[in-house]
C-alpha cells in the first residue's frame, strides 16, 4: 500500500509543480468558458416561437405592453404574443410569462410541452429579459425562474449556461484525458521512461492505478472548481447541498474514471508519439459528435441514437445537468452512472493487461 | 540453481526493423565477480543487456536468471527484489525531488544502505529536483536507485559517465565493496578503464555478437598480450616498411596502426623484439609498458573472437 501510495503522491506533486499543465488543465478551461458565453450569448438560429402572458395588475399590463412593443419591433420577428387569460390554456409551444403584481416576488417563464428543454428556448427567455433592461427595467428587478410546464417544481431556472456548462465538464474531462494524461504515457515511453518501472519490483497495475488516481483527483478538483466559477461567475442558480455535492461527487468521479480509463487502454499499446493523437481523435470525435454538446440528437436515425447513447459523453453531460439544474436523484441517472461503471472497469482490466512499459 | 552463474544466456537473437540483427550464444556472467562488457559503439552491449533484463523483445531466446527463466523472473516482484539495474537513459520525471525518489526506492525494496546513500553523496542533493541537477548528480541518483538495496545482481551501463573524478573513484569503490563484501554480481557496459580495472572478467561485443568471454589476467596474456609498445613514425620514414617488419617478430600478438602512430602488442619475448626493431628503424619516439585497460578498451573494438 506505501508503494501506491508513494506512486500516487510523487505523481501529483510533479503534476502540481508543472505551471503548463496547471494552466492547461485548470485555467484555460475557464477561460473558454467565458470565451464560450461571450459567443454562444449572441446571435443564434431560432425557430419561431410564441410568447404567452399573464397577470392581471397594473405593473402586468405594463410588463405586457413593453414586452408587445419589444416584440412588435424585434427585427428578427422571432415572437409572437397574445395575452393569456383564465379561458385560455397555456399552449403546448409557447414560453408562458407570468407577471406578479409584486416586483419582490420572481417572474416565472413557463416552458410549453412541446419545447424542448433545448438552448434555444433558454436562449429567448434571456434575449427577452434583455430587451426589457433596454427600455428601463433594472437588470435585479425581477429574477426569471423557467420550469417545465405542468411540473410542479421549485426548483431554479434552467439558463444557457446550465446547458453548456456540465456539457464542457464532460468534454474537457475526455480532452484531458486523451490529449493530456494519454499523450504524455505514450510520450513517456517513447522517451524510455517506463524501462525502470518493468524492472522494479512492482506489479503494473499499482503505476496504472496510482497514475489514474492522481489524475482523477486532478479531473474531479477541476470539475468542482470549473462548476462553482461557472456557477458563481453567470449565476446559473444551482443551489449546492450536500446532497447535490455528493451526487456530483459519484458522477465526476465515475466520469473521470472512465475517460481515464479509456485514455489508459488507449496508451497501453500505442507505442509512436506521432500515432497517438490520431487514435485519440478517432474516440474523440465520435464521443464529442454523438453527445448532443455540439449536433442535437433528435436529428439522428434511430440506431445512431442507440450507439450514441452506449458512449460515455452525452449520458454523462446530461446526468450532470439533471442532478445540478434539475434536482434529479441517483436513480434517474442510474443509466449514466450504469454505462460509465462499465467503461471504467472494462477498459482499466483491459488497459493493466495490455500495456507496455517498453515500445520494443 | 546455478551456482556458478547468474545468467546463463543460452541463445538469444535479436531482429530490429531497420534490419539490424543480434545473434548471442552461450555466455554464462558468473556469480559474485564483475563481468565487464566491452565493444565498439553499436556492437550492440546495451541491446545483450536490456534483451536479457526483457527490455528487448528477442526474435528467441533462452535465457535464465539466478536459475530461473528469464520470463519467469520478470513476472515476479519477489525475483525483481535482487535485481538493480542503472540504465544508459533516466528518464523519471523531472519534476520530482531526489528525496521523494529515496522514499520511492524504499517503498519498493523495504532496504536502503546508509553506506550507499553517503558514498554516492545523496544527502546534498536530498532537496533538489532532479531538472535542476547537473548531469553527474543525476548519474549518482540513478545508481542510487539502482545500487541501494544492495541486490544480488547488478547490470551497469557506464556507471561513471558524467561523474566527476572523486565521485567515480568513490563508485568504483562502492562496486568492489558490494561484491566483496556482500556477494553481489554485477554486469558492467564500459568505456572507461578504471572501471575496467575491477572487472573480474571480460566479454567483448563485435557486430552484434559475442567475441571473447575469458577473465581479466587470461584475455591480457592470451589474446592480447602482456606487454605494449607504441612507436611514432617520424615524417619521411617508411611506415609501411615498419608494419611488416613487426608482423614478422616473433612475439607479437597482434599489432594496430592509426596515422603515424602503431601499437604493437606481445608476450614475454616483446621487450627485446620491440628493441630490435626501434635500434633497425632508427626511431626517437617510443614507449614500452605492460599492457593494461585502456588496451583491453583499445584493443578490444578490434578483434573478434
Amino acid at each position: 500500500m506505501s508503494l501506491f501510495i508513494n506512486l500516487a503522491a510523487i505523481d501529483l506533486k510533479s503534476y502540481f509543480r508543472n505551471s503548463m499543465a496547471l494552466f492547461f488543465t485548470f485555467l484555460f478551461p475557464v477561460l473558454l468558458l467565458i470565451l464560450l458565453m461571450l459567443a454562444f450569448g449572441g446571435e443564434r438560429a431560432v425557430s419561431k416561437i410564441s410568447i404567452q402572458l399573464s397577470g392581471d395588475s397594473a405593473r402586468a399590463g405594463k410588463y405586457m405592453q413593453d414586452m408587445g412593443y419589444i416584440l412588435d419591433n424585434s427585427p428578427r420577428k422571432l415572437f409572437t404574443i397574445q395575452k393569456l387569460t383564465s379561458q385560455t390554456p397555456p399552449s403546448k409551444s409557447a414560453v408562458w410569462v407570468d407577471v406578479p403584481s409584486d416586483l419582490s416576488k420572481k417572474i416565472s417563464i413557463t416552458i410549453g410541452e412541446d419545447l424542448s428543454y433545448g438552448t434555444s428556448t433558454s436562449i429567448y427567455a434571456l434575449m427577452l429579459v434583455n430587451a426589457m433592461g433596454e427600455i428601463g427595467y433594472e437588470k435585479w428587478d425581477y429574477l426569471l425562474n423557467i420550469v417545465k410546464a405542468n411540473e410542479n417544481s421549485n426548483q431554479t431556472g434552467f439558463k444557457y449556461g446550465q446547458y453548456l456548462i456540465p456539457g464542457l465538464i464532460g468534454m474537457i474531462l475526455i480532452s484531458t484525458s486523451l490529449f493530456g494524461f494519454c499523450v504524455f504515457l505514450v510520450e513517456q515511453r517513447a522517451k524510455g521512461a517506463f524501462k525502470a518501472y518493468h524492472l522494479y519490483p512492482m506489479e503494473k497495475w499499482k503505476f496504472l492505478a496510482a497514475f489514474a488516481v492522481t489524475r482523477f483527483l486532478i479531473l474531479v478538483a477541476f470539475s468542482f472548481l470549473f462548476l462553482v466559477v461557472a456557477d458563481w461567475v453567470y449565476d446559473q442558480g444551482a443551489i449546492y447541498s450536500l446532497a447535490l455535492v455528493g451526487k456530483l461527487l459519484l458522477l465526476i468521479s465515475l466520469g473521470a474514471i472512465a475517460f481515464l480509463s479509456i485514455a489508459l487502454l488507449i496508451s497501453a499499446r500505442i507505442m509512436a508519439v506521432g500515432m497517438v493523437t490520431g487514435i485519440a481523435n478517432l474516440v474523440f470525435y465520435p464521443f464529442t459528435f454523438a453527445s448532443d454538446l455540439y449536433i442535437p440528437q433528435e436529428g439522428f436515425p434511430e440506431f445512431i441514437k442507440t450507439i450514441a447513447n452506449l458512449f460515455p459523453l452525452g449520458p454523462f453531460s446530461q446526468a450532470m445537468r439533471d442532478i445540478t439544474y434539475h434536482g434529479a436523484n441517483l436513480g434517474d441517472i442510474g443509466y449514466a452512472l450504469g454505462l460509465l461503471s462499465i467503461w471504467a472497469v472494462v477498459c482499466f482490466i483491459a488497459t493493466v493487461i495490455l500495456f507496455k512499459w517498453t515500445k520494443d | 540453481m546455478d551456482q556458478q552463474n547468474i545468467i546463463k544466456v543460452e541463445t538469444l537473437k535479436l531482429e530490429f526493423d531497420d534490419g539490424t540483427a543480434f545473434d548471442f550464444n552461450d555466455i554464462n556472467f558468473a556469480r559474485g565477480k564483475v563481468t565487464g562488457i566491452i565493444g565498439a559503439n553499436g556492437s550492440g552491449k546495451t541491446t545483450l543487456v536490456e534483451a536479457i533484463l526483457g527490455l528487448k523483445k528477442p526474435k528467441e531466446s533462452k535465457i535464465w536468471i539466478n536459475g530461473i527463466d528469464q520470463k519467469q523472473f520478470f513476472n515476479s516482484v519477489e525475483h525483481r527484489l535482487g535485481l538493480g539495474s542503472q540504465l544508459q537513459i533516466f528518464a523519471f520525471s523531472e519534476l520530482v525531488k531526489v528525496r521523494e525518489m529515496v522514499a520511492l526506492h524504499k517503498a519498493l525494496y523495504k532496504k536502503q544502505s546508509q553506506k550507499i546513500y553517503d558514498d554516492l553523496a545523496i544527502g546534498e542533493i536530498s532537496g533538489k529536483r532532479l531538472d535542476k541537477l547537473s548531469g553527474g548528480q543525476k548519474q549518482r541518483v540513478n545508481l542510487y536507485m539502482a545500487l541501494a538495496h544492495m541486490p544480488q545482481l547488478i547490470t551497469l551501463d557506464e556507471p561513471s559517465a558524467a561523474l566527476d573524478k572523486a565521485m567515480a573513484e568513490k563508485l568504483i569503490n562502492l562496486l568492489k565493496y558490494l561484491v566483496d563484501e556482500q556477494n553481489c554480481s554485477i554486469l558492467l557496459i564500459t568505456h572507461h578503464p578504471y572501471e575496467l580495472d575491477i572487472c573480474d572478467e571480460i566479454l567483448t561485443i563485435l557486430g552484434g555478437t559475442k567475441g571473447y568471454h575469458v577473465n581479466r589476467a587470461q584475455f591480457i596474456e592470451t589474446i592480447i598480450g602482456k606487454f605494449h609498445g607504441q612507436i611514432f613514425i617520424p615524417e619521411g620514414q617508411d611506415a609501411k616498411a615498419i608494419e611488416t617488419k613487426i608482423s614478422h617478430l616473433k612475439h607479437v600478438k597482434s599489432h594496430l596502426r592509426k596515422h603515424d602512430q602503431i601499437d604493437i602488442y606481445g608476450d614475454d619475448g616483446l621487450e627485446a623484439d620491440f628493441l630490435t626493431l626501434i635500434k633497425n628503424f632508427d626511431l626517437n619516439s617510443y614507449s614500452f609498458a605492460q599492457t593494461n585497460s585502456a588496451d583491453i578498451l583499445k584493443i578490444s573494438t578490434q578483434i573478434a573472437g
